[in-house]
């Protein structure tokens, strides 16, 4: 146990030592003063002291009001800032950890004492999520208490943000240390982690897009511009992209799903007996004043649950098991 | 409790790619001793204390390591490391890295704290023990690397080129602390290129080449191998001096030198040179140092002993 706290305790001060921590830190601060400013009016929407956004749909005190705000939250905040830029900065700033752990002179004086090596490598990972981890804590907390003080709702599913997407991080952290611990280089684990990042992305958007439009096409419908149109008929779907479908849908079984697990929280926040006849409507929308219609909300209630958690979660931590072990065999085997 | 801590037989380790590292090595070190191993880069020092460490894997090993099979984790509590080239998170305190050490020996912080403190004193780092190591000197950091390797209280000390970079006041320093240890009846293993440092703390050496224990041994015994006498002889009639020449004895820069240990042996040379009426200037035993057994066991191993015309050729002469 002692060990395990000397190791973590360590972590702890390499994160207090690394400046991208501390920017990660003070953007998530801004970032979640930003939203504490924003607020509701029987006008619309209001930042700081000022009048933003005349809109009816969002007066203080309505359920679209409250919505909004949430959806800010989960459609924007999480998705390019937690999901995206903050998961990148502290993949840069931890990727280096393992290679500088297996430093000739620094890996000697830690495997020389009486702790296994399957230990301090799982350990030292763990300590690691603290990169994302806690500044994630402390924005899900401004948050929380935004989203009670502004719009009155006091949501403890906030905070189910901060394992989801030290979840996500863990993802490519994973792959990060698993390359990092086989080639011993920094550059080689961080670019082999963006590749694989940005291979996901790639995957979640072709998978995306061909569902849609399968979806679509069965439903009847037919896009026109931004609208989709009711046809009436079934529409006929080309035999290659549903064999491309099946194969993009096969493959997710064995990617890790870093941008879908994102979207997840989403899905934890916002119950459907909470929107009501609102459920689908997109902050786009909110925001234009024109919520869209039902078959577009339909598609897109549709689009969000595609999958089953299980579905999401599951390949992405048995990936996560893969990479951690494999890379766990190599430090355990290695000789340094 | 045996009374060895180290009683090795034929360890072995291949390298990935076939490099033999160790071809069998046997060695035996008793407790309480200053264990010096020495030999030329690449002789497989290192190898054989990462093998000890657990930080290598020997290919072959048999025998015992404080009473235990090695490569027994728990065994590494009563052990000491300080590596060749040792280096430390930039981001810690010297007293940080010293806990930091503790806490991976499973020692309670009660207990470190007070260890902590006296051990950085003892290394000449009190008053920097709140620094980061990021800033110090080498040989600071070589003092930081001796205090976290003595922190568990170690019964077995490894010290891979303890003095690298270090100034001579901290050789010194370093020298005291080894005799502090072997009266505290700790066992210490020294890998060092400064033979002649090793020569002034080591009860014993062990000089290894091409992965092979050359020669073993207690260091005066080593050195006492080649002792001789040197007669140190004022103006003396060259036929005369010839009379002296014979197995034993050879006359070298104006002294007489005699190869034997005793010096009973010398007295009759003495008589017989005060007899001819020779001034005795003086009169010196000497025995090998251990650069010189070194390089005996070593002999051609050692890529310093390669020829000089290999070692240096020569540019060719301008026209």
């Amino acid at each position: 146990m002692r060990e395990t706290l000397t190791i973590l305790g360590d972590s702890l001060k390499l994160l207090r030592a690394r400046k991208l921590f501390w920017i990660v830190v003070g953007i998530s601060l801004v970032v979640g003063l930003l939203y504490a400013s924003i607020g509701f009016n029987e006008e619309g929407a209001t930042f700081l002291w000022f009048q933003v956004a005349r809109n009816e749909l969002l007066v203080e005190g309505t359920e679209l009001s409250k919505m909004f705000y949430i959806l800010l939250f989960t459609n924007f905040i999480i998705p390019h800032w937690l999901g995206f830029l903050a998961v990148l900065l502290s993949i840069l700033t931890s990727c280096s950890v393992f290679p500088e752990l297996m430093k000739e002179g620094s890996i000697e004086t830690v495997l020389s004492k009486p702790v296994s090596r399957w230990k301090i490598f799982f350990v030292k990972y763990l300590g690691m999520l603290g990169f994302m981890a806690a500044p994630l804590t402390l924005f899900c907390l401004i948050v929380f208490l935004a989203l009670g003080l502004r719009a009155e709702v006091w949501k403890w599913e906030v905070f189910l943000a901060v394992p989801l997407l030290t979840f996500v991080y863990s993802i490519l952290y994973s792959f990060a240390v698993f390359v990092g611990v086989w080639t011993r280089s920094t550059l080689f684990a961080l670019l082999a982690t963006m590749m694989l990042w940005g291979v996901c992305f790639l995957v979640h958007l072709t998978e995306l897009g061909f569902y849609s439009r399968i979806r679509n096409a069965n439903a009847g419908l037919v896009q026109e511009g931004l609208e989709l149109v009711d046809t009436g008929e079934k529409q006929e779907v080309p035999e290659d992209h549903l064999r491309y479908y099946n194969l993009i849908r096969k493959s997710t079984w064995v990617l890790p799903k870093p941008r879908k697990t994102t979207l997840l929280t989403k899905r934890f926040l916002i119950f459907d007996d909470e929107l009501g006849e609102f459920a689908g409507v997109s902050l786009i929308g909110i925001g234009a004043q024109v919520p869209e219609e039902g078959i577009m909300r339909e598609a897109q209630i549709e689009a969000e649950k595609r999958m089953s958690v299980v579905e999401i979660l599951l390949p992405s931590a048995l990936f996560q098991v893969v990479m951690l072990g494999m890379g766990g065999w190599i430090f355990a085997r290695r000789d340094f | 409790m045996s009374e060895w801590v180290l009683d090795l037989k034929g360890v072995r380790k291949v390298y990935r790619g076939g490099v033999e590292a160790l071809r069998g090595v046997d060695l035996q070190v008793p407790r309480g001793t200053i264990f010096g191993l020495l030999g030329p880069n690449g002789a497989g020092k290192s190898t054989l204390v990462k093998i000890l460490t657990t930080i290598i894997r020997p290919t072959a090993c048999e025998g015992t390591f404080l009473g235990e099979a090695v490569g027994h984790k728990p065994t590494l509590k009563r052990v000491g490391y300080l590596p060749e080239h040792a280096r430390f998170p930039e981001y810690l305190t010297a007293r940080e890295v010293v806990h930091m050490a503790a806490g991976l020996s499973g020692m309670q912080p009660a207990v470190t704290r007070g260890r902590a403190n006296t051990l950085l004193e003892r290394v000449g780092l009190g008053d920097w023990q709140n620094k980061k190591v990021g800033g110090f000197s080498k040989g600071m950091k070589q003092r930081v690397g001796i205090a976290q390797a003595l922190i568990n209280d170690p019964e077995v000390i490894f010290l891979d080129e303890p003095t690298d970079g270090v100034d001579p006041a901290g050789r010194r320093d370093f020298r005291l602390l080894l005799e502090e240890l072997r009266k505290e009846g700790k066992t210490v293993f020294v890998n060092s290129h400064l033979l002649g440092e090793l020569e002034m703390v080591c009860d014993r050496v062990a000089i290894l080449s091409k992965g092979e224990i050359k020669l073993e041994g207690a260091l005066k015994d080593l050195t006492g191998r080649q002792v001789e006498y040197r007669i140190s002889c004022g103006k003396i009639d060259s036929v005369f001096k010839q009379s002296f020449v014979n197995d034993g004895t050879r006359w070298e820069a104006g002294d007489l030198v005699v190869a034997t240990a005793a010096a009973e042996e010398v007295m009759p040379l003495l008589d017989q040179l005060r007899a001819g009426g020779v001034v005795i200037e003086g009169l010196v035993r000497k025995s090998a140092s251990l650069e010189d057994v070194f390089m005996e066991a070593v002999g051609t191993d050692t890529p310093g002993a390669a020829p000089k015309a290999a070692r240096s050729p020569q540019p060719p002469a301008l026209k």
